[in-house]
Formats: C-alpha cells, structure tokens, sequence
C-alpha cells in the first residue's frame, strides 16, 4: 500500500484513474470506501427482514412471487457488497453474525416495520428510489473499478422493484377505497423518512473523503434533490398529499415543513411543527427504530446452530 | 455469506448468448461445487443465460501482475 | 414407469367420470403441495445459514408458487374457479401434507421437505410430462427444468451436513420424519387414483411405480450422505403405517394448514388489495 499520497490518489481519480487493487489504494481511501460499501451492504440487507414483513402476507400468489423476488435481488445485492468488503479484507462474518444490531449502518427507516401491501410498495416506490438515486451516482462515478461492475446488476434490478412500487401505488390510488387510503398514511410516514435518508445537509459537512477519492459525484443535497424531484411529482400525479410541493416551470421541489423535525415514534407521526437538529437526529438514529434487533436476528437464526454442527 | 465451516469461493463465469465472451459476473461462497452451482444460477439470474460456470477461486493462478482481485485475500479453506 | 397410449384427450370433458375426478384431485393436490411448500422456502429466506442459501429458498419458494399457479389454473378445465381455490377454501379442504402443515423449524427439516418431499412432488409431474392429457404437456418442462436446482440443493447440503457425525445424525433424523409421509403421498398400492390415471394413460405411473421412481432417486443421495441404513430400512420395508392414510386428502391425519399458513396463502390479511 501507500504507492500514492492521498493528494495524488485524489488528483489521479478526478482525472479518471480507476482503483483496481488494495496496493492503488491510501488508507484514507480504503477506509471511506469500506465505510461506504458497509452502508451499502447494511441497507440491502435490512431491508430483506422489513419487505419480507409485509410480503409474506401479500394479497395473492402473484404478488407473493413478485414481492419475494424482490428481496432476493436485496440479498443478492447485499451479498455482493459484502463480497467486496471480504476482498478489502474484512471480516465479513464477524459484520454480519457477530456485529450488535444497533451497529448496522442501514438508514432509520429500515429499522421500521412495515405493516402491509400498501406500505411495501410504499417502500419500493419510495426507499427504492433513494437506493437507485444513490447507486446510480456511485455507478456513474466511482473511482472503484470492482464496485463499478457490480452495480451494473444492481442498478438493472432496483430498477424493477421501483416499477413494481410505482406500478402499485398507482394501482390502488386508482382504485381508490382502502387501498387507497393505506397508501396515503404510508406515504405520510415514508415520505419524510426518505428526505431524511441521504443524511446531513451539505452546509454542516465540511470535508467529504467521498467526493475526494470520487467514491461519488453528487453531494448529499444534490442527491435529496434528485429523489425529490422524481418523488414528489409522483405523488402528486397519484393526487397524495406529501408536504412538499413542484414548481411546474422550474422542476425544483420545495418542501413545506421545517427540515429535520421530530418524530413521534409511538404514533408513528411526523411532528411538522417542531423542528430538530441534526445533532438529535443523530441522537435518534443511534437509538434505533423498533425492529433493529429483531432484523439483525432474524437474519442469523440458524447460523449457530449449523455453525456448531459443522465444526463439530 | 461468508465462511461457514468448509466453504471456499467459486467465480462464476457466463455468456449471455452464443458467440458472447465468457465474463466474470460474480462469486459465491459455498461447500461443494454442487451448491456453488445452485447458488451462482439463483444470484446472477438478472439473465437467461446461455451458457455459466463456476470454478473454485483458489484454482486461479495470476500471469503478470501480484495482486490480482482472486489472488488478493486468499480465503483459508477450512 | 410407462404410459398406456390411448386416443388424447384435448379437455376434461373427454375423460370418464372416475378418471376425471382422480386428475382433478392429483393436480389440486400438487397446486396446494407447492402453494405451502413455497411458504416453508419463504420462512428460510432470512434464517438460512448463509446469504447464498437463504437467495436459492427465495427462489424456490417464487419457483413454487409459481407451479402452484400454474396448477390451479389447469383445473378451471375441471370446472374448478382458480380464484376460490386460491383464496375461499378452510383448511380442511386442502390436499397438503401433513409434512407442510406448519412453519419448518431446523435447517435439517427444511432440507428433508427440499430433498424428498419436493423430489416426490416432482416425480408425479414427470408421470404426467407426456400425458393423455394434453392442456397439461406444456406446463410442464419449465417446471421440471426448475426443479432441478431445487434437488441439486437439497442434495449438495446432504452432502455438507452428512460431513460431520452431528451434521449427519441431525440429517437422519429429520430425513426419518419425512419419508413414510413422502411414500405414503403416492397413495396406497391397492386400486386408487394411481391405477386409474396409469390405466387411461393419464399419468406414466401406478402408486407404487411411481413410489419406485422417487426410491431409485433419493435412495443413492441418502447412501452418499452416509445414511445407508436409512436408505435400506425405507427400500426394504414396503409396510408404510396407513392408520391414519385419508386416501381423498393425499395425507395422514384430518388437520391441514395452520391458521397462519392459511391466512398466508389465502392473503387474508390484505385481501381489501387483492387486485389479480
């Protein structure tokens, strides 16, 4: 390692060098990357337990299949990311199956359950699009050769779940009635947990290794605002409310409530009139959401026991 | 994922119709290679392929470089 | 295992009575073997040993429904509403097996449903690959195509498990559960729906040829996997307990589906968004 210095790590990626191996790489750079794919890893992976929630109840076979295809590609994608991390040298079995729950590094709405049909392709349409906003940045930028290839099935497949949530949300906003009804207050809590995903605004970031070593191209309000402004319009056409709104001449989304606020984790409610900072959004991503340990353990259940059986 | 007792790294290598070239598309962790076979069609079936194998990571030998992506990290086989 | 070849028939209006109501049971039988079987693959997508098995249950449980799907709608020919047989029936009128009646606890179990119950099931779809019966000869090559991976998995963690003296014993005794209820699912040897749908060239095998048939394919598993006195003990011993066989049912016992696996594969619980 250490064939460059940070500085001419940087200055050769941003004029388009691309990391193959460990021996490219500073330790600044293998530690942002490791960072970021572990995020990476965490989300697709947290995301299994929370869509499986809801898809093991699906309203029909069909749906069912659909729904479960879905978390498979979320598996696969998550199995790729860690993949990557082992060959950065990793321990990625001491991550997965060893690793306190509250220390995974998904986003706070995967710590939520997700209660029905309507939430789920709530959630495709809505964190799914998070997902391609931010995969497609990495695809497009980063300076990582390995990780550019694999997003190239990633992408394809987030693709699809994102028709499948849009396709859905439309389905039953048409239809109206209580399906219907169900997608508007899943929207209602999903919508802010979605601005809330790409993390903090870029006036309280002041140096951002990322962007440095081009492990992305767009800042975190450039990303927000991208979803955003695939996000709202949807929501506007399908006639749900979501406080935000699109300017029709200039394509720019505006949102309407003070951003960060509380939530109100009984309730499950937004609390728009009170807003936080982004010190105490940390504070409460730290304390996790309700379903943190029981994804993390659901996902390990028979790994001790098969574990024990073949060392044996 | 990962290491359970006994599992080594397979590449998995597929053509998506004929007169493609073989490519690398991904790796899969498994015992045995009929699992490996198993886990490599059910992961990477984002095509119909025409044509995947699957070959044990170790079994690479690098030409002209030292640190290459299967060489790098050699995954000890319990 | 051979076929009696007779005129084809295009639509189950062309059989007789008996033949006709045996096909209609054989292939509910195996719409609702799959329907459940898919929901037992479903439960061990996230609790699988590894990432890369809990991804090939994901896929067999989709690999499942989808046949299940397939199969109910074969039987609309039978006069048969696919959407109440989906989603109206109590449990008591499933035709599962006991074998599926609840969620799969242990690893070892899964795997016994994966390697021979599922193997079953498949053995009856071969014997009706080149049926009489026509509407059902495409249907089925995509099915058995898939099923092969599903052997190949349940085949390839026998393999693995049987390595170690715990693995092995904890293999043995899950198998040991499963193989009177997976002989037993053939039917039983004496006159039956086996008979009837070989004798119209229905289906390729009687019940007990067909019970040969899965024999000679999971018996030489069983014996690479270390468990040769299993193996033997089952080839051997024809005498399957029949005490509580419900011969209408395709299973031992009078329960069915518990109610969590019913109202799963009814989808009860959204039901208000089912918009097929």
């Amino acid at each position: 390692m250490a064939r460059f210095t940070d500085e001419e790590l940087m200055r050769k990626v941003q004029e388009g060098f691309i990391v193959e191996s460990e021996a490219d790489m500073t330790e600044s750079y293998r530690k942002a990357l490791i960072n970021q794919i572990t995020v990476q890893g965490d989300t697709e992976l947290m995301s299994a337990p929370a869509y499986w929630m809801a898809s093991k109840d699906a309203p029909s076979t069909n749906t069912m299949v659909s729904a479960t295809a879905i978390i498979q590609d979320e598996l696969g994608h998550a199995n790729i990311a860690y993949r990557l991390l082992q060959d950065l040298g990793v321990d990625t079995d001491a991550l997965l199956y060893d690793r306190p729950p509250n220390k995974f590094k998904n986003p706070f709405g995967f710590d939520q359950p997700i209660a029905n049909w309507a939430e789920l392709v709530s959630a495709h349409g809505l964190y799914d699009r998070a997902g391609i906003t931010l995969l497609s940045d990495v695809h497009r930028h980063t300076s990582y050769g390995p990780l550019k290839r694999a997003l190239v099935k990633v992408g394809m497949e987030e693709n699809f779940h994102l028709r499948h949530g849009e396709a859905w949300m439309k389905k039953l906003c048409e239809a109206g009635g209580e399906g219907r009804d169900l997608v508007q207050r899943a929207v209602d809590w999903m919508f802010p947990m979605g601005v809330e995903w790409f993390g903090m605004p870029d006036d309280r970031k002041h140096h951002n290794a990322q962007l440095d070593f081009k492990l992305k191209g767009m800042t975190n309000d450039q990303l927000r605002n991208t979803w955003l402004k695939a996000v709202v319009p949807l929501c506007e056409s399908l006639g749900l409310e979501v406080p935000a709104h699109s300017d029709p001449d200039t394509g720019e989304v505006e949102l309407e409530y003070g951003f960060p606020c509380e939530w109100d984790a009984d309730d499950r409610v937004w609390l728009y009139d009170q807003p936080i900072t982004w010190d105490q959004v940390w504070e409460r991503w730290r304390a996790r959401g309700p379903m943190n340990e029981e994804f993390v353990n659901s996902v390990r259940r028979s790994r001790g026991s098969i574990e024990r059986m073949l060392a044996a | 994922m990962g290491h359970l007792s006994g599992e080594r790294l397979y590449e998995i290598f597929a053509r998506q119709k004929r007169a493609d070239r073989l490519e690398h598309i991904g790796t899969v962790s498994a015992p045995n290679p009929e699992l490996a076979r198993v886990y490599a069609w059910k992961t990477y079936d984002e095509a119909t392929w025409f044509e995947m194998v699957v070959a044990p990571r170790d079994a690479f030998c690098a030409v002209n470089r030292d640190e290459v992506p299967f060489t790098l990290h050699p995954v000890e086989t319990v | 295992m051979s076929l009696v070849r007779t005129d084809s028939f295009k639509s189950a209006d062309e059989l007789s009575n008996p033949v006709r109501e045996a096909l209609a049971a054989t292939l509910l039988s195996l719409a609702d073997n799959k329907r459940i079987l898919g929901m037992r693959y479903g439960e061990w997508i996230l609790g699988a040993p590894t990432l890369e098995s809990g991804i090939a249950c994901s896929a067999m449980a989709q690999d499942e429904w989808g046949h299940g799907r397939i199969l109910y709608a074969t039987l609309k020919d039978f006069g048969l509403d696919p959407g109440v047989l989906e989603h109206d029936r109590p449990a008591e009128e499933y035709l599962s097996s006991e074998l599926l009646d609840s969620a799969v606890e242990e690893w070892p179990d899964l795997l016994a449903l994966n390697l021979l119950f599922d193997a079953a099931l498949s053995v009856q779809v071969e014997a009706l690959t080149n049926s009489n019966y026509e509407p059902i000869h495409f249907k089925t090559r995509k099915l058995l195509e898939e099923e092969r991976f599903h052997f190949e998995h349940g085949r390839g963690w026998a393999l693995r498990l049987s390595e170690t003296a715990t693995g092995r014993e904890a293999l043995e005794a899950a198998f040991r559960k499963a193989m009177g209820p997976s002989l037993r699912w053939f039917g039983r040897s004496e006159a039956g729906f086996g008979q009837l749908l070989q004798a119209a060239g229905v289906s390729a095998g009687t019940a007990d040829s067909l019970r040969q048939v899965w024999l000679d394919r999971v018996v030489p598993v069983l014996a690479e996997a270390g468990l040769e006195e299993l193996a033997t003990e089952f080839e051997a011993n024809a005498e399957l307990d029949w005490s509580d066989w419900d011969a209408d049912r395709r299973r031992g016992g009078s329960g069915g589906p518990d109610a969590e696996t019913l109202a799963r594969i009814r989808g009860d619980k959204n039901r208000s968004m089912l918009m097929d």
